[in-house]
């Protein structure tokens, strides 16, 4: 994002609007630290300038990833999904993604409301991969990778500042214990937040986690996302 | 993604607070579906949802109904204060018999309660863990509440920091306050009533 000095009359209307305090003001004009600014938007979607001072600058690779993590409207190429996000279980009705006997995590890393350098999101990748672990290839992780058998990062991204980043895969239910125990260890060396989530299907109407859950003192909060089942072709063989 | 999984509060905020997602499968249903993603959306929006928006299109500040039908594509969302509109949704989503995928974020309880009303069986659950790593960054719960109720973080602690100062200097309502912390949520599922009830609290301390 770019301020047009032409137009920018210094009137800090802007300043509230960034997530990451990366507008400033001084001697009259506002400009935007490159460093901090996420490529979200929002100033710029939210109209937070009444002069529309506030513009979107072409992105050159690496900063590219900054839009396609921050901004909801920026789709990744390797998903066609805007937000950073994928579809998660959301289709899992229809696509069979998480399937019975296997639990789908996702570590999302600068959620809440904090952002995440992607050396932070590194750390937890070549934590977990140490599970002989498939990342979603649907998410736009997937292309930072290096190398996916040890979830080390392309060198060029590592600095790049995102609002947030979700490392998704699927391992069988037995292995979540570890996985889980991991994730919280390796919660220690990073430098943002994350917010963690684990997909299942049920069984016989039930929530089958709750026990792994308490082997390793973790609790489940009473809400969270359900799926219906009213998508179709239904996936018969889940 | 929708974050809205991770929505926060007491359990008598949760009961008022539930967010549909519709979207379809790339690749398996999704090719010329965006006439079904529009009908959910026009289903939607007939069940009092507080909120709802087809992206990209735009939320129900910024575009009608008809904009957003014309223009959907693979996702419509919105959100709802109790569960006697849900039911009344999820019937009348299950009788159109769409084919796209529906997700209810809200008490498992209450979501699983509301499904069985309506004839639904439930597929998949995604449960939150919490949060974790250096969580003494992070605002107090008042603000997190707030802040969650936007799926993809557009609302900032910043901004409602921002918005409380006005409120309590007399420079706006606490309803243009919220309604401005609403125009971030491009997807529309900021509940509009908790934020209300949250940032007069907030404003009032």
């Amino acid at each position: 994002m770019i301020i047009n000095r032409e137009l920018c009359i210094g009137c800090e209307t802007c300043v509230p609007h960034c997530p990451f305090g990366a507008i400033s003001v001084t001697e009259g004009v506002a400009s935007i630290n490159e460093d901090s600014c996420v490529e979200c938007r929002i100033c710029r979607r939210a109209k937070a300038c009444p002069l529309d001072a506030i513009e979107i600058n072409e992105l050159h690779y690496p900063r590219t990833i900054r839009a396609i993590f921050s901004d909801v409207f920026t789709r990744a190429p390797n998903t066609g999904v805007g937000g950073r996000g994928t579809e998660e279980m959301k289709t899992n009705d229809v696509t069979g993604r998480f399937r019975k006997d296997r639990v789908g995590v996702a570590v999302e890393l600068g959620r809440p409301g904090i952002g995440t350098r992607m050396k932070d999101v590194e750390k937890i990748a070549m934590a977990i991969a140490r599970y002989g672990i498939q990342f979603e290839p649907d998410n736009p992780i997937s292309p930072l990778l290096q190398d996916h058998a040890t979830g080390k990062f392309l060198p060029e991204v590592l600095n790049e500042r995102v609002l947030s980043a979700i490392i998704e895969f699927e391992i069988p239910r037995g292995q979540l214990k570890g996985v889980l125990g991991t994730i919280r260890e390796t919660a220690k060396e990073i430098d943002t937040v994350f917010s963690l989530d684990v997909a299942t299907v049920l069984e016989n109407g039930s929530i089958p986690i709750d026990d792994i859950l308490r082997e390793v003192n973790m609790e489940r909060r009473p809400n969270g996302k359900t799926n219906v089942g009213l998508g179709r072709p239904r996936k018969e063989d889940i | 993604m929708t974050h809205s999984l991770h929505r926060r509060g007491a359990e008598d905020e949760l009961k008022r607070d539930y967010v549909v997602i519709a979207m379809t499968a790339k690749g398996i249903n999704s090719d010329g579906a965006e006439g079904k993603v529009g009908r959910v959306a026009e289903i939607m929006a007939k069940h009092n949802p507080l909120f709802y928006a087809v992206p990209p299109v735009g939320n129900s500040f910024v575009a009608s109904l008809e904009d957003m039908k014309k223009g959907a594509d693979t996702i419509a969302e919105g959100v709802y204060n109790n569960e006697d509109d849900l039911v009344e949704l999820l019937k009348e989503l299950k009788e159109a018999d769409l084919g796209v995928s529906i997700n209810v974020s809200g008490l498992f309880d209450h979501v699983f309660e509301c499904c069985r009303k309506a004839g639904l069986q439930v597929h998949t659950v995604n449960t939150s863990l919490g949060i974790f790593g250096r969580t003494e960054l992070l605002p107090s719960e008042p603000y997190l509440e707030i802040g969650t109720l936007c799926g993809h973080g557009m609302v900032s602690f910043r901004f409602i920091e921002y918005m409380v100062d006005n409120i309590k200097q007399d420079k706006i309502s606490v309803k243009e306050a919220v309604r401005s912390m609403a125009g971030h949520c491009l997807c529309g599922i900021f509940n509009l009533d908790r934020a209300e009830r949250i940032i007069s609290k907030l404003a009032a301390e």
